[in-house]
C-alpha cells in the first residue's frame, strides 16, 4: 500500500527534466525558425469555415511530467457564427485559445502537434489559408491582433497601467494601417469606443486604465479587439470577473456586435447560460479533449455524453423544486498521468464494461452532432 | 505537397517524444511542497556550488587548526637569518678616487615575508606569522561573528516586527518610525565613532569585533521587522483569520500558528543573504583597522597591510590575495545559497 | 499633493531629530580626557588646534557637564547650532566643518555620478536581456556576474585593479587625483583627472552593477509575466515593441524612483574606494579625520549623511508619484 503513495524519485525527476529540456529545445527551435510561406500554407476541409482546429496537442513540460493540457482537440468555426467552448476549469479551453493566438508561455507551454488552419484575408481581398500551429513565431503578427483578436478574462490587469486608453487603442490602428495619421487613429479609436457603448469616449480616450471601472475596462478591451476589424474574436470568459449586472451589459454588447461585425466569435466560458444565449455551435471539453460537439439545439435538447448531461443538471434554475444542486462526483483527473481509458469513467454514472477499454472515438450522430462515449458505440456500428 | 512534408517533420518530432516519454505509473503522487523546495534547491548547480563553498570554508576554519598544528595564530617564526647589507660611497679627494665600503650586520630574528614553502604553505607576512594558519583563524572569527550577528538581527527583527504588527496603533507607529531613523543612520561612519569609543574604553582587542557586530545588529533589524510586520498585517486581513476571530479562537495563537509557515521561507532567504553581507561588513571593518586588531588574525586585517605598504601590494601577493579569495568564497557561497533558496521557495516560479 | 509633501517633510524632520539624538549620545559616551588626548595627538602631528576651537566645541556640545540636564542642554545647544548650518570647526583642518565638506564634495560627486551613469547604462540592458531570455545561457551568465559583483569586497577588488592596471601594467596612475610632478592646465588637466579616476570609477561600476542588474531582471520578469504584456502581444505588436515600449516603460517606474533616491547619496563619497586610491574625496577626508579623532568633523559628516539619506527617501517617494500614473500622493 505504501507503493500507492510513492513520490517521484530523484532519478525519475532527472529523467523528466532531461527529456523536457530536449523536447522543449526542439520545439522552441521549430517555433523560432525562419520558413518559407509555402511551409505553413494549408487547405481548409470546408470552405465555409474560418478556423479549423485539427487534432491539436498542447503540452506543458513541468518538472513533474508532461501535462497534456490539450490532448487531441478538433473542432471548426464556421464563418459568421459564434462557437461556444464549455467545460470546467482546467479542461484546456483557455489553453486552446492561447494556442490559436500563439500566446503560450514558452518554453514550458508548447504546441506539440496538430494544426490550426485559419482563412486569412489578404490585403488584396483574396483568402489565404495559414496553418497557425506551423507558423514561425516571427510571422504570427500577420494574423494575431490583425485578423484574430482576443478579449481576456481579467479586464482589471489586461490594460497597460502606464499608457492612456487612447494610446493603447491607437496602437492597434497603427499596426493595422501603418500609413494612418494620428488623427485617423484617434477617429477610429473614438468610433470604437462609441461602438462599445461608452458614453463619453473623448474622456475615456484620455484616461488611464486605473481611472475606469471593471466593466468600462472590459468595454475598452472589446473596442481594442474590434479596432482592427478582425475576422475572428476569441472571448476568453469575458464576463467572469465582472459584477452580475455588468455581465449582462457586456453580453448584450457582444450579441449586438455579432450582428454588426462581419466575423466569427469563439466564446469560452464555463457558464452554460451564456452559451445558450449566445452560441450557434457548442464544443464541450473535458480534461483536454472534446467529448461532445454540435449545434446549440442539439447540445441543449439532446445532450448525449453523460458529462454534458451532468453539466446541464448542475446548472441552477429558479423553477427547480430540489433544494440541492446536482453535482458531478469526483474531480478532473491529474493531467500528468492520464489514463488510457475514458477520462470521465471514474465519475460516470452510466459506466459500462467497454469503458475500461480504449479511449472512445468520436461518433457522428447527426451531420453536426458528435460525441465521444462508449454508450453510443452501437449507433456507430449501425451507421 | 510542401504541406505534407512539413507535417511529417513535425510528426517526427512528435513520435520521438512519445517513444522516450518517461513512463509514470499512476501510483506516483505529486510531491509535497517541502520536498519540492529541497529538490529545486539541489537541482540548481549554483546552490550546490554555494553549499560546497560554505561547507569547505567551515571545515577549513574550524577543523583546520586542529589538524594543522605546525604554527599558531600568533606564533612568530623566529628562524630569521642575519642579513648583511653593503653600502658603497665614492669620494674624490684631490683628483684621487676613494671608495668607502660599509657593511652593516642586521640580525633579523623574525622570518618575515618568506615565500611559500613546505614550512609555510603560503609564506609568512610582514611580521613573520604563518599566513595559511592565520587564514583559518580569520575564517573562524568571520564565520562566528556573522552567525551571531545574523541570529541576533533575526531574533530582534521578529520580536519588534511581531510587536508592531500584533499591537498596531501607536506602538506600531513608534516602532516603524524607529526603523526609519535606524535606516537613515550612516553605517560605516557611525561604526568609526563606536570604534573610537571602544578605543577610549580600552576594550580587549579580541572582543571589540563582537561589540561592533552587536552594535551592527542594533541598526540592522528594521529589514526583518518590516518583513514580519507586513506578514502579520496581511494575515490579519485574511478571511480565515476573521472567521477564526468570529468563532472565538484566540487571535494570537492563530496568528503565530499561521505566521511561522508564512514568514519562515522569506526569513531563511534573508538570513542566508545577510550572512554574506555581514561577512563583508566584518571584513571591511577589519580592513579599516577598526575590527579585529593585530596580533589577532582576520581576513580584512590581513589585507589591511597593503594600504600602507606598496611593496607587499606589488611583490608579495601571497600575503594578501588568499585572504581576499577567502572573503569572496564565503560571501559568494552564502549568496548562492540564498539565491538558490529564494528560487526554490518562490511560489511564482513553481508554475 | 502639497499637503502630502508637507506631511512628508515633517516626518523627515522627525527622523533627522532621531538620528541626531543617536549621534549626539554616541559622542557623549566618549570620555573627555580621551578627547583631550586626541587633540594632543593632532597637535603633535603638526597641525595646531587652537584653544579657541576646543573651547567652542566644548561649549557647542556641552561636554564636561555629565548631569542629565547638562546632557539635555548640550544636545539642544548643538541642535540649535545645526539649525543654522553651523557644524563647528574641524580640529585637523582648522576651518568650519561645513566648508571642508563642501570643498571635497565635488570630486566625490563627479566620480559617483559618472559611475552611476555607467552602472545604469550597462546594467539595465543586461538585466532586460536576462529577463527576456529567462533560463538561457545569457541569463545564467548574468546571474553569475551579478553574484560575483555583489560578493567582491571593494577594498580587495580595488587593490587588485590598482596592482594590476596601475602598478603592473602601468596604464594608469595608482593614486591621487592629479599628477604631482607636472602641472597641467585646461584640457590636459581634465585628461589627467580622467586618467586618475579611471580605476576608481571602474571599481565602483563593477561592484554596483550586480545589484542593479538583478533589480532590473526581477522587475522585468514581473512585468513580462503580467496580463497587459499578453494583451500587447495579442494586439499583434512585434516582440521588440512589446519589450521596448510596453514592458520597458513599466520597469522604468522602480528605476527612476531608485535613481531619485540615489541622487543625494552621490554626494556622500565612497569611503573605501577613495581610501584605496587616495583620492581627496569627502569619504577619504572623513575617514582620515575620524581616525585622528576630529570630533566636530565626525559629528558634522554624520549629520550630513543622515540629511542626504532622508532627502533621498523623500525624493524617491515624490518621484514614484510622478512616474506612476496609478499613484496619487495624498
Amino acid at each position: 500500500m505504501s507503493e500507492k503513495n510513492r513520490h517521484l524519485t530523484g532519478k525519475e525527476i532527472r529523467a523528466i527534466a532531461k527529456e523536457n529540456k530536449r523536447v522543449m529545445k526542439s520545439l522552441e527551435a521549430y517555433k523560432n525558425r525562419k520558413a518559407n510561406e509555402a511551409e505553413y500554407l494549408a487547405h481548409l476541409s470546408d470552405q465555409n469555415n474560418i478556423l479549423e482546429i485539427d487534432n491539436l496537442h498542447t503540452y506543458f513540460f513541468t518538472e513533474q511530467g508532461v501535462v497534456k493540457a490539450v490532448n487531441g482537440v478538433s473542432f471548426d468555426i464556421p464563418k459568421n457564427s459564434t462557437v461556444g467552448v464549455v467545460g470546467e476549469s482546467g479542461c484546456g479551453k483557455s489553453v486552446t485559445s492561447m494556442s490559436v493566438m500563439r500566446l503560450l508561455q514558452g518554453p514550458v507551454g508548447q504546441i506539440y502537434s496538430g494544426s490550426i488552419r485559419f482563412a486569412s484575408k489578404e490585403a488584396d481581398g483574396s483568402e489565404k489559408i495559414y496553418d497557425i500551429a506551423k507558423m514561425p513565431i516571427n510571422e504570427i503578427h500577420r494574423i494575431r491582433g490583425n485578423q484574430i483578436a482576443m478579449i481576456f478574462q481579467e479586464p482589471m490587469t489586461s490594460l497597460n497601467p502606464v499608457f492612456t486608453i487612447g494610446q493603447q487603442l491607437d496602437e492597434v490602428t497603427f499596426i493595422h494601417k501603418p500609413q494612418a495619421t494620428k488623427a485617423d487613429a484617434k477617429a477610429k479609436s473614438i468610433e470604437m469606443l462609441n461602438l462599445v457603448g461608452i458614453a463619453m469616449p473623448e474622456r475615456v480616450y484620455a484616461s488611464f486604465p486605473h481611472e475606469l471601472s471593471g466593466g468600462m475596462r472590459q468595454r475598452v478591451m472589446i473596442a481594442m479587439a474590434l479596432a482592427s476589424d478582425p475576422r475572428l474574436i476569441i472571448a476568453d470568459e469575458p464576463t467572469t470577473a465582472l459584477d452580475v449586472t455588468i455581465q449582462a451589459q457586456i453580453l448584450d454588447l457582444l450579441r449586438d456586435l455579432k450582428n454588426k461585425i462581419d466575423g466569427s466569435i469563439m466564446l469560452i466560458t464555463h457558464d452554460l447560460g451564456i452559451i445558450a444565449e449566445m452560441a450557434d455551435y457548442v464544443v464541450v471539453m473535458y480534461a483536454g479533449r472534446v467529448i461532445e460537439k454540435g449545434t446549440v439545439d442539439e447540445i441543449f435538447h439532446n445532450p448525449m455524453h453523460p458529462y454534458t448531461i451532468g453539466l446541464q443538471k448542475s446548472k441552477p434554475t429558479l423553477d427547480s423544486s430540489s433544494d440541492t444542486l446536482f453535482n458531478i462526483p469526483g474531480n478532473v483527473p491529474n493531467p500528468i498521468n492520464m489514463p488510457d481509458y475514458c477520462y470521465f469513467k471514474e465519475r460516470c454514472s452510466q459506466c459500462t464494461y467497454a469503458c475500461s477499454g480504449k479511449y472512445p472515438e468520436m461518433i457522428q450522430v447527426s451531420p453536426t452532432h458528435f460525441v465521444a462515449c462508449h454508450l453510443y458505440d452501437k449507433e456507430r456500428e449501425n451507421g | 505537397m510542401e504541406d505534407v512534408t512539413k507535417n511529417e517533420n513535425q510528426n517526427e518530432a512528435a513520435t520521438a517524444v512519445a517513444d522516450t516519454e518517461v513512463p509514470l505509473d499512476r501510483t506516483v503522487r505529486l510531491m509535497s511542497p517541502t520536498r519540492m523546495v529541497v529538490r529545486r534547491f539541489f537541482r540548481s548547480k549554483l546552490s550546490i556550488v554555494g553549499l560546497i563553498m560554505v561547507v569547505s570554508l567551515f571545515v577549513f576554519s574550524f577543523l583546520g587548526p586542529v589538524f594543522y598544528t605546525q604554527w599558531g595564530e600568533i606564533e612568530l617564526d623566529e628562524s630569521g637569518k642575519t642579513e648583511y647589507s653593503v653600502s658603497q660611497t665614492t669620494y674624490t679627494v684631490n683628483g684621487k678616487e676613494y671608495t668607502l665600503r660599509q657593511t652593516t650586520e642586521k640580525s633579523l630574528k623574525d622570518n618575515f615575508l618568506a615565500p611559500p614553502s613546505a614550512e609555510h604553505l603560503l609564506g609568512t607576512d610582514n611580521e613573520g606569522y604563518d599566513i595559511f594558519v592565520r587564514l583559518m583563524y580569520g575564517g573562524r572569527i568571520s564565520l562566528i561573528v556573522s552567525f551571531i550577528a545574523v541570529f541576533l538581527i533575526t531574533v530582534l527583527g521578529v520580536i519588534m516586527g511581531g510587536i508592531a504588527g500584533f499591537f498596531g496603533g501607536a506602538i506600531d507607529n513608534i516602532i516603524m518610525r524607529l526603523c526609519d531613523v535606524l535606516i537613515c543612520l550612516p553605517g560605516v561612519p557611525i561604526l568609526l565613532i563606536i570604534s573610537t569609543i571602544l578605543d577610549a574604553s580600552d576594550v580587549d582587542a579580541k572582543y571589540r569585533i563582537y561589540l561592533l557586530m552587536i552594535y551592527l545588529t542594533f541598526i540592522s533589524w528594521p529589514g526583518t521587522a518590516r518583513l514580519v510586520r507586513g506578514q502579520i498585517l496581511s494575515l490579519r486581513e485574511q478571511e480565515y483569520m476573521v472567521a477564526a476571530e468570529a468563532m472565538g479562537y484566540s487571535v494570537p495563537r492563530k496568528i503565530f500558528k499561521h505566521l511561522v509557515p508564512n514568514v519562515m521561507p522569506q526569513l531563511i532567504v534573508q538570513m542566508s543573504l545577510s550572512l554574506g553581507s555581514m561577512i563583508l561588513y566584518e571584513a571591511t571593518l577589519s580592513y579599516l583597522n577598526l575590527g579585529v586588531k593585530a596580533p589577532y588574525a582576520a581576513w580584512g586585517t590581513m589585507i589591511n597591510i597593503i594600504s600602507t605598504n606598496q611593496d607587499i601590494l606589488q611583490n608579495h601577493l601571497n600575503v594578501w590575495v588568499p585572504a581576499g579569495i577567502c572573503i569572496v568564497i564565503a560571501v559568494l557561497g552564502f549568496n548562492f545559497i540564498g539565491d538558490g533558496l529564494r528560487d526554490a521557495l518562490d511560489p511564482k516560479a513553481r508554475r | 499633493m502639497l499637503k502630502y509633501i508637507i506631511k512628508r517633510l515633517a516626518m523627515s524632520v522627525v527622523i533627522l531629530l532621531g538620528v541626531s539624538m543617536i549621534i549626539y549620545f554616541l559622542i557623549r559616551l566618549m570620555p573627555v580626557d580621551f578627547i583631550q588626548d586626541k587633540i594632543n595627538a593632532i597637535n603633535q602631528g603638526g597641525a595646531t588646534v587652537s584653544e579657541e576651537t576646543v573651547n567652542a566645541m566644548y561649549e557647542m556640545y556641552g561636554l564636561g557637564d555629565n548631569s542629565f540636564t547638562g546632557i539635555l542642554k548640550g544636545y539642544f545647544s548643538w541642535l540649535g547650532a545645526l539649525a543654522t548650518f553651523d557644524l563647528g570647526t574641524s580640529f585637523v583642518y582648522a576651518r568650519p566643518v561645513a566648508d571642508v565638506i563642501f570643498e571635497h564634495m565635488g570630486i566625490s560627486f563627479a566620480i559617483a555620478l559618472i559611475a552611476t551613469i555607467f552602472e545604469f547604462l550597462i546594467a539595465i540592458p543586461l538585466g532586460i536581456t536576462a529577463a527576456t531570455h529567462q533560463y538561457s545561457f545569457r541569463d545564467y551568465l548574468v546571474t553569475v556576474l551579478v553574484m560575483i559583483g555583489i560578493s567582491l569586497p571593494s577594498f580587495f577588488f580595488g587593490q587588485m585593479l590598482k596592482d594590476f592596471l596601475a602598478l603592473k601594467l602601468g596604464w594608469f596612475p595608482a593614486s591621487g587625483l592629479v599628477n604631482a610632478t607636472t602641472s597641467y592646465t585646461g584640457f590636459s588637466l581634465l585628461l589627467d583627472y580622467a586618467k586618475h579616476c579611471f580605476i576608481p570609477i571602474l571599481t565602483i561600476v563593477i561592484l554596483s552593477i550586480g545589484a542593479r542588474m538583478r533589480m532590473t531582471r526581477t522587475n522585468m520578469l514581473e512585468v513580462m509575466n503580467s496580463d497587459y504584456i499578453r494583451t500587447a502581444r495579442a494586439k499583434g505588436l512585434e516582440e521588440s515593441v512589446v519589450i521596448n515600449k510596453h514592458a520597458f516603460r513599466n520597469t522604468l517606474i522602480p528605476m527612476v524612483t531608485s535613481l531619485a533616491g540615489l541622487l543625494p547619496s552621490l554626494f556622500s563619497g565612497a569611503i573605501i574606494t577613495e581610501q584605496v586610491f587616495d583620492l581627496p574625496g569627502i569619504g577619504n577626508i572623513a575617514l582620515d579625520a575620524m581616525n585622528r579623532g576630529d570630533i566636530p568633523f565626525i559629528m558634522g559628516y554624520n549629520m550630513f549623511l543622515a540629511l542626504l539619506s532622508v532627502i533621498g527617501v523623500l525624493l524617491a517617494d515624490l518621484m514614484y508619484g510622478l512616474v506612476d500614473p496609478r499613484v496619487k500622493l495624498e
